[in-house]
């Protein structure tokens, strides 16, 4: 079987603060507390079920001059392991193989933001 | 994610604008600005522009990576200034907003001539979405045209409608003279359609007015000019279309998914796209002939979940723009979850889908504009019961019969084996819909100033995500008859106690008007409640949940710890652990120890992505996702074990483990590499008893643990060690070696497989057949693990495959078979490695004395020796065999037989066959005889040739 892989960016914790708007009221936030579940539980883990089948894309691209790479944009999130940062939308690596035919050669990869 | 752009120029850089640009009412999700690579996607980095929310385009100069431009639609559901065309010169570093028209009015659409790259085009959009109506086009949208690299601008209407919605625009690469518009316009008067220029933009003429190109205009406008012939254009709707004489004719794209929202044209190659639609994204290397596939792409949208009880249990829920789904949680006979373990269900792609748990023959599943069907899984056949059958769509919400949610709800009670649809009112059936009854007056607020047309000003939009006042949730008291809650989509809050007779307004006082997601009723105290609400709709993301203890009379707001921008759509309790609760917002996942009073983060490596739904099932939590599928969260014991103050060496109570076939990429321990997912598959749940243990925060590498299992009656069954074993030996066709017991401080996990000692090998003979050791029985087992002096133990249950039906004697005779052939198997091996070491031994002690006529007679009671030891070897194992197919070429020997005669019994249907214990017997009476011959060897014959090298005063040391 051919394995694709999901990249992950090794954990640092990074909490990022999202929207910072004046108008909004300061949002409560316990990074300390945080950190301390996200460490105390760490080797548990979240099963990916799919199905993989695909949902909506509205941005796709390729690359000039490379015929075999291509993005996706998606609306779901990257999979970061013990990650924090609080980004939407997920993109995907497309890769086709160069040896194998049209049909079945995509490899994705979960590239992390 | 909005739009993607990869430099012609440097290939490395990559920008990307966050948030949908196809902005739904549902399913859309906000962005958080721009993002760069520099390395091709390895690493990023936020550029800003947070507050654009959805951004719609990003145009690179052709051959400098630090000239940028962001096309930013703008937040969807209010005003914002953070909208319109924004510059970079140094690579998003500072941004400068180069063309803003007002706040409400974002640039959908931004084109650059490619030869020239100071010439652009922009779309403006005048637009937002009110929970009850989308506002597609006005005042602010306009076409604006720049020759300066956006310093300034001129609009270019000259031959456009006055009347303008959302616009699409694209500059042709070979001939950028010719533009095409693609214009949204009073859909009455049938003023919308494609444009095109032919001089830059400075005149327009309609070259077609096909509704395919402009229906559904706030979801769709896009087009593309073909960058290689400039009477190719592409544009994309439900449809995608594609047109060779210049805008004329048009034809389908088919072959991929419907609702097209991007494409991307090769500059150099126009066979060569890639294509964005509400099924993923697909490349085609022939102008749209065949397209790769998009079953490969984990990242639906799912709106609510649901679980039967079965084992394994199922998952169930609809998915944006295509069927709903019903997925087996783990493959029981499998490695992953694949498309074997699942298939469509009940209703369409907005369902609820319901049914008795227990026995989920029939699913009742609905869609939008209140559709309802009953599925009966066992013919596959369905059957359409909504209460009044009336086609809804483009009707104003106020002339409705019954007003539905986009995802209406529809529940089941068992008290009643009933089933409950909400529209405006709460409807019921118990004759699986041959016939309902209201059984509620109008829970909504039935705001009729808010039940109007849902699209304007130009293009109605019908098709259900409108539909104002009504029941967004319904709760069945999963303990109380008659107990049921509603919650509406415009924020009010029904309890009823009598099953309908009677009806409260329990909304919490002061309660905005906002979304009433979901609720949740305690599983500890039937009092106590939960809803989740949010105000996205009205461009408010302040998470909001509220707790009752007294069935609605008062609320507290819980929402602590959860930051702003996360706003809530699921809250859940622990059905064990009290106080323990679950939360699914925007932007992750968050826990709470203390009923609600703090929250905090919980994401481990769940992917960033919206959290619909989630529902707790045989101790897991299932997780639906608006964009990246289910996922499960399989171990909730370990949180509900969780102490903050109990310190040192903990065992954590493992979880029953059911013995059934299949592996999994988490069985065993986890290292980072194990979280790689295969490309087109779920990943199993673990096949063993998963076990957490915590170390003290002193322990040090090297530190040895060990964790034992026993039986009920204190027998050994299993023991590792986190130190390796030395002298274990690796080879082709040998044995795989246990797995070291992680030793981090804090919490470790580990995977028991549920089986015996893997038996020994017989380095380096090849053995087609696993030397695992055999399952253990269904029932008691302790575990016990050991760290310096510390020592703690659980209990815990192998359980049956419940659809297995056996005796427990079937399984002792299971169990004490494959004892005896893994006793035979390890008494070959041993003795056959131990003989291995003594010809070894021998054959060197020849090598040094050969030739030497003192050392004759020794010499050649040696080689005698060692000749009947091969002989005696060669029956029993086939060292010929060196490879997986050279068991087809050499023949298999004794030790191969009962491997092969352990793989046929080592089942999870225990009973032992007539042919296995038969051969078993022939297998025991064929070593006997080998073994009385080793025994020979090992207390006679090598004895005898030690005493012959004793008399000729060879020594253990001997000098060549």
């Amino acid at each position: 079987m051919k394995k694709s892989l999901f990249v992950f960016l090794l954990p640092d914790y990074i909490l990022i603060q999202r929207h910072e708007e004046k108008s909004q009221p300061a949002a409560a936030w316990h990074p300390i507390k945080q950190l301390a579940l996200m460490t105390i539980f760490g080797p548990l883990v979240w099963r990916s079920i799919g199905p993989y089948r695909g949902g909506r894309s509205v941005a796709a691209v390729g690359v000039m001059g490379d015929s075999l790479t291509y993005y996706m944009g998606n609306t779901g999130g990257e999979s970061g392991k013990r990650k924090m940062r609080v980004c939407h939308g997920g993109i995907f690596l497309m890769a086709i193989s160069k040896q194998v035919l049209w049909e079945q050669s995509l490899s994705l990869t979960v590239i992390p933001m | 994610m909005g739009a993607i752009a990869v430099s012609d120029s440097d290939p490395n850089v990559i920008y990307v604008g966050m948030g949908e640009h196809a902005v739904r009412g549902v399913s859309t999700s906000y962005g958080d600005g721009v993002y760069k690579s520099t390395d091709a996607g390895k690493t990023w980095k936020n550029m800003g522009l947070e507050l654009t929310r959805h951004i719609s385009d990003i145009r690179i100069h052709p051959n400098n990576p630090d000239i940028v431009y962001v096309a930013a639609q703008g937040a969807l559901h209010g005003a914002a200034p953070e909208r319109g065309v924004f510059k970079s010169v140094d690579g998003g570093i500072n941004w400068k907003k180069i063309l803003y028209v007002d706040e409400n009015t974002g640039c959908s659409d931004l084109s650059m001539d490619m030869t020239n790259p100071r010439v652009l085009y922009a779309a403006m959009w005048d637009h937002r979405r009110l929970p009850w109506q989308v506002i597609s086009g006005g005042k602010g949208s306009g076409l604006y045209k720049s020759t300066d690299s956006g310093e300034t601008w001129n609009k270019i209407q000259e031959g456009l409608p006055k009347e303008l919605g959302k616009m699409g625009v694209s500059v042709s690469r070979s001939n950028p003279d010719k533009v095409y518009a693609l214009v949204e316009s009073d859909t009455q008067k049938e003023q919308g359609g494609l444009f095109v220029s032919n001089n830059g933009g400075k005149n327009w003429s309609r070259i077609s007015k096909d509704h395919r190109l402009v229906q559904r205009a706030w979801y769709y406008i896009e087009v593309i000019a073909d960058p290689q012939n400039e009477n190719i254009v592409y544009v994309l709707n439900s449809p995608g279309l594609m047109s060779i004489d210049g805008g004329k004719t048009w034809s389908n794209l088919s072959g991929t998914h419907g609702d097209y929202h991007d494409l991307w044209i090769n500059p150099n190659n126009n066979q060569n796209m890639i294509i964005s639609n509400d099924g993923g994204a697909a490349i085609t290397v022939n102008q749209g002939g065949t397209w790769s596939t998009q079953a490969n792409m984990p990242t639906a949208q799912f709106y609510r979940v649901n679980t039967d009880n079965l084992f394994p249990y199922n998952i169930y829920a609809g998915q944006q723009d295509n069927s709903s789904v019903k997925i087996q949680s783990r493959n029981v006979g499998g490695y992953a979850i694949d498309e074997h373990n699942w298939q469509s269900s009940a209703g369409g792609e907005s369902a609820f889908l319901a049914f008795d748990p227990e026995n989920p023959r029939y699913v009742m599943g609905g869609s939008y504009q209140g559709t309802v069907e009953v599925l009966d899984t066992q013919t596959g056949e369905g059957k359409g019961v909504m209460i009044a059958p009336i086609q809804y769509q483009a009707l104003q919400p106020k002339d409705m019969k019954y007003r539905f949610n986009w995802n209406a709800p529809v529940v089941w009670s068992k008290f009643e084996n009933a089933f409950y649809h909400g529209g405006n009112h709460l409807l019921k059936t118990k004759d699986m819909g041959r016939s309902w009854e209201e059984i509620s007056p109008d829970l909504t607020r039935n705001d009729e100033s808010k039940l109007g047309v849902s699209g304007v000003p130009y293009t109605n939009e019908g098709a259900g995500g409108e539909n104002y006042g009504t029941l967004a949730y319904v709760k069945i008291h999963p303990n109380e008859k008659g107990v049921i809650w509603t919650g509406s989509d415009d924020g009010l809050v029904y309890l009823t106690r009598d099953e309908g007779k009677t009806w409260t307004n329990v909304t919490p006082a002061g309660l905005k008007e906002c979304l009433i997601n979901s609720i949740e009723v305690s599983p500890h105290d039937n009092a106590t409640a939960y809803i989740a609400t949010t105000r996205y709709k009205f461009n408010d993301f302040t998470p909001a949940i509220y707790k009752t203890t007294d069935y609605g009379k008062s609320w507290t707001n819980i929402s602590n710890g959860i930051p702003y921008g996360a706003y809530t759509r699921v809250v859940r309790e622990d059905d064990v652990r009290k106080d323990l609760l679950y939360a699914g917002t925007e932007t992750g996942f968050y826990i709470s120890y203390d009923g609600g009073k703090n929250w905090s983060a919980l994401q481990l490596n769940l992917p960033v992505v919206a959290i619909t739904d989630m529902m707790i099932r045989q101790g897991d939590l299932v997780a639906s996702t608006q964009g990246r599928a289910f996922w499960i969260l399989d171990d909730l014991g370990l949180l509900r074990q969780y102490n903050p103050s109990h310190t040192g060496l903990q065992l954590f109570q493992p979880d029953d483990a059911v013995r059934v076939s299949g592996r999994s990429a988490f069985d065993g321990v986890l290292d980072d590499d194990d979280m790689e997912q295969s490309a087109a598959s779920g990943t199993n749940a673990p096949t063993g008893v998963v076990m957490y243990y915590s170390l003290p925060d002193d322990v040090k590498e090297g530190d040895k643990i060990t964790l034992t299992i026993t039986d009920a009656n204190g027998n050994e069954v299993r023991s590792y060690s986190s130190e390796k074993n030395k002298d274990f030996v690796s080879y082709p066709g040998g044995p795989r070696a246990d797995a070291s017991l992680p030793t981090k401080a804090g919490m470790n996990r580990f995977v028991w497989d549920m089986r015996y000692p893997t038996v020994l090998g017989a380095p380096k003979v090849f053995i087609e057949g696993s030397y695992s050791g055999h399952k253990a029985s269904p029932g008691k087992y302790q575990a016990t693990i050991k760290s310096g002096n510390q020592e703690r133990t659980v209990s815990f249950n192998i359980l049956p495959h419940p659809g297995i039906t056996a005796t427990d004697a079937e399984y002792q005779d299971q169990h004490l078979t494959m004892l005896a052939i893994e006793k035979g198997l390890n008494e070959i091996h041993g003795s056959v490695n131990k003989m291995a070491s003594a010809r070894e031994q021998i054959n060197g002690l020849i090598k040094i004395l050969e030739g030497k006529s003192s050392s004759k007679e020794v010499v050649e009671a040696g080689k005698a020796l060692v000749k009947k030891m091969e002989d005696w070897d060669a029956k029993l194992v086939q060292r010929k065999a060196e490879s997986n197919d050279d068991i087809i070429n050499f023949v298999n020997m004794l030790s191969a037989d009962y491997i092969f005669l352990k793989g046929e019994l080592d089942t999870n249907i225990p009973y032992v066959t007539q042919g296995v214990k038969d051969q078993l017997k022939a297998l025991d009476a064929r070593w006997q005889p080998l073994k009385s011959q080793y025994e020979s060897f090992v207390e006679k014959e090598i004895p005898s040739f030690n005493s012959q090298c004793q008399s000729s005063n060879i020594g253990k040391v001997t000098i060549p």
